[in-house]
């Protein structure tokens, strides 16, 4: 097997707020290989968006701060390199969109500007050239009439189509990894089954890497190779695909699953979880699921558990894995 | 799509231009005292000096034994021709004076807002860009002092440092830029200072303000992702939106500096219509005052208007609508 395109190893973020210190981020660790695709799911606030900002050092300093861990790009850590560094990999070697495409795109230019500044930024091409590149990866993006578009303002876009846009915008330097966070949670049903059906697409296309985050298991599985699975912070199983939905190992991702309404078990009444997710300010000690969580054993409650190898290749960090 | 927003907001400066004609018309009518005299320019206690024959030539020939709207009318009539009157003190027409005066009060506004806004972009952008430091106190303080401190006693301050002390720079004079521009730059260096300042201090209060909410928004947070350089994201996303929101308070101000420029007009002797305004009210001479003080509402109430047709052009956003 060859080398991980991007290592995450024992990320730990914090926020210093006023109200304390908010561990958003806790010992977070996973690879990604070349053009794999990887999901992270969990529920709102779990630290998704936190943990991809990451990786491109995105993180607003101060409150934030990443407090341990290393990101290894390549085999270099991305955490120590300089700004001027780090700015050469943004949209160059990996991109992101994210899941607000009204406010993403800056109001007052327009699509093509915001599309066409990449390549003169990354690329060093003229305006022309540019201009050209850009229609390029607009007609990529399967938007009608790349031109028009190039000349149109957010605002004159609808939703599908800005996202569309962004996805341009991040692709339009083939980057190797493509972080998407949660791009098609604004959108209606419809739209979203285009946009991921676009993203798949443009993926085995290009050969990227993605790291596709939502709160949505069942759209993290029309899309993800493997898939991840926060909780409070902390990555607490990392399964591929089919073990995950057929034998999942952390508690968590049962309650998750049990949650999916499904056609073939009608009868059966949807379980929610029981409790609510821990405080982040206050996390409870052991794993931060245990007050939560049918199986909790003493131990459960003073050690946290660490993400390991459970069954095969599939990671969980919990005592009592499986069912 | 703009074309008609102009002619709207044209159309709705009419009842504006009108009140502030009435305002103008008004004026000579409640200074205290006997209009006609006013209007000649005679102090009351020289009454006794004409007879009550040249009184009723003189209330006749004003026109002011006829009832209040029909003065009006006519007068109003008269302005939209251009007639203002002749100066009581020269006998000059009014229009002809108020033109030679207009273009000094311009260059000097022009030449202060280019220092304001040389202090407050930049100023206002790195404070925000380093809020809380160091910087951003020192330009929250210069802000602070600058709307504090009044205008007068700022220029009074430099004319003593640079004209008296050290003998840098004229404390009065004027010569236009188009004649002499090195000679003009040294006039119109303080008083420039003085109003750039005035202008500069809220102003970058209200960048700062702005670009700290702009490098909060998700746009700025895609600039960066996009890999473009600090000064990129800092200058061609963040600042180009927060100075579509600054161009409405630039503007305001521009229009305050155009009509409160009396007292530094005056300090300065510089020869523009702030200037003509005070010698007119110190000479008596109400038909000068009349003039200039129309002129300055004009003037403000059409660099409003500019200035929200320049706003509407500026954000797409609006435009559609
Ligand atoms: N800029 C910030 N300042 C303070 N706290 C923050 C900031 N960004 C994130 N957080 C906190 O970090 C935690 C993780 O947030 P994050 O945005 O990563 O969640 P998420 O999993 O992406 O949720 P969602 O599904 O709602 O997008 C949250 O508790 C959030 O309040
Ligand atoms: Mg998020």
């Amino acid at each position: 097997m060859d080398a991980p395109l991007l290592e995450v190893k024992n990320l730990t973020i914090r926020f210093h707020l006023q109200r304390g210190v908010l561990s958003a981020v806790q010992n977070v660790s996973f690879s990604l290989r070349a053009g794999e695709t990887l999901g992270i799911v969990g529920e709102t606030g779990c630290g998704k968006t936190v943990t991809s900002l990451s990786i491109l050092r995105l993180i607003p300093c101060p409150p934030g701060n990443i407090a341990g861990g290393e990101i290894l790009f390549h085999g270099e850590d991305l955490l120590k390199k300089s700004e001027r560094e780090i700015e050469k990999i943004r949209g160059r070697k990996i991109s992101m969109i994210f899941q607000e495409p009204m406010t993403s795109l800056n109001p007052s230019l327009t699509v093509g500007e915001q599309i066409s500044e990449c390549y003169r930024v990354h690329m060093g091409h003229s305006g022309k050239v540019a201009r050209e590149f850009t229609e390029h990866a607009l007609s990529l993006v399967q938007l009608p009439s790349p031109q028009t578009v190039a000349g149109r303002y957010p605002h004159e876009l609808a939703g599908g189509m800005r996202q569309r846009v962004m996805i341009a915008m991040a692709l339009a330097c083939q980057p190797e990894i493509l972080i998407a966070d949660e791009p098609t949670t604004a959108l209606d049903v419809t739209i979203q089954a285009q946009i991921l059906e676009l993203l798949k697409e443009l993926q085995t296309k290009m050969k990227m890497a993605l790291i596709f985050i939502s709160h949505n298991l069942g759209v993290v599985a029309r899309l993800c190779d493997r898939i991840g699975v926060m909780y409070a912070g902390s990555l607490v199983e990392l399964s591929d695909k089919k073990s995950l939905f057929t034998h999942p190992l952390h508690p968590y991702t049962q309650a998750l699953l049990n949650a999916i309404p499904r056609p073939d078990l009608r009868d059966e009444t949807l379980k929610a979880i029981p409790g609510s997710v821990c405080n982040l300010f206050d996390p409870p000690p052991g794993c931060k699921f245990h007050p939560r969580c049918a199986k909790a054993k003493e131990l459960c409650k003073t050690e946290m558990p660490r993400l390991e190898a459970k069954s095969g290749e599939n990671l969980a960090a919990c005592y009592f894995p499986g069912a | 799509m703009l074309a008609r927003y102009v002619v709207r907001r044209i159309l709705q400066l009419i009842p504006v231009l009108v009140l502030v004609s009435l305002a103008v018309f008004l004026l000579v009518r409640v200074i205290p005292g006997d209009p006609v005299l006013v209007m000649m320019g005679i102090d009351q206690d020289e009454r006794a000096r004409i007879t009550p024959e040249q009184y009723r030539v003189l209330q006749h020939q004003i026109g002011l034994d006829r009832p209040i709207y029909v003065q009006y009318l006519n007068w109003a009539d008269k302005i939209v021709h251009g007639d203002f009157g002749l100066s009581l003190a020269t006998r000059r027409p009014i229009v002809e004076i108020i033109f030679e005066r207009y273009p000094a009060t311009l260059y000097l506004a022009a030449t202060a807002l280019l220092v304001g806004l040389a202090i407050a972009i930049p100023a206002g952008v790195i404070a925000a860009v380093k809020q809380n430091t160091k910087i951003d106190y020192a330009a929250m303080g210069f802000a602070l002092w600058g709307v504090a401190m009044p205008d007068f006693w700022l220029a009074l301050m430099l004319i003593v440092l640079f004209s008296l002390k050290l003998g840098w720079l004229p404390s009065i004079g004027y010569a236009s830029p188009f004649d002499n521009a090195g000679l003009f730059l040294q006039h119109a260096c303080l008083p420039a200072i003085v109003m750039g300042t005035e202008l500069a201090a809220p102003l970058t209060r209200y960048v700062r303000a702005e670009m700290l909410d702009q490098l909060r928004q998700d746009y700025v947070r895609t600039a960066w992702a996009k890999g473009l350089p600090s000064r990129m994201v800092i200058v061609k996303h963040a600042l180009r939106n927060s100075l579509i929101a600054a161009v409405t308070v630039v503007g305001l101000q521009t229009a305050r500096l155009l009509g409160g420029a009396t007292i530094i007009e005056t300090i300065f002797s510089w020869p523009g219509v702030g200037r003509l305004l005070i010698d007119g009210i110190y000479q008596r001479d109400y038909p000068i005052v009349q003039g200039a003080v129309l002129l300055i509402a004009v003037t403000y109430v059409f660099i409003n208007l500019i200035v929200d047709i320049f706003y509407k052009w500026l954000d797409p956003r609006i435009k559609l609508e």
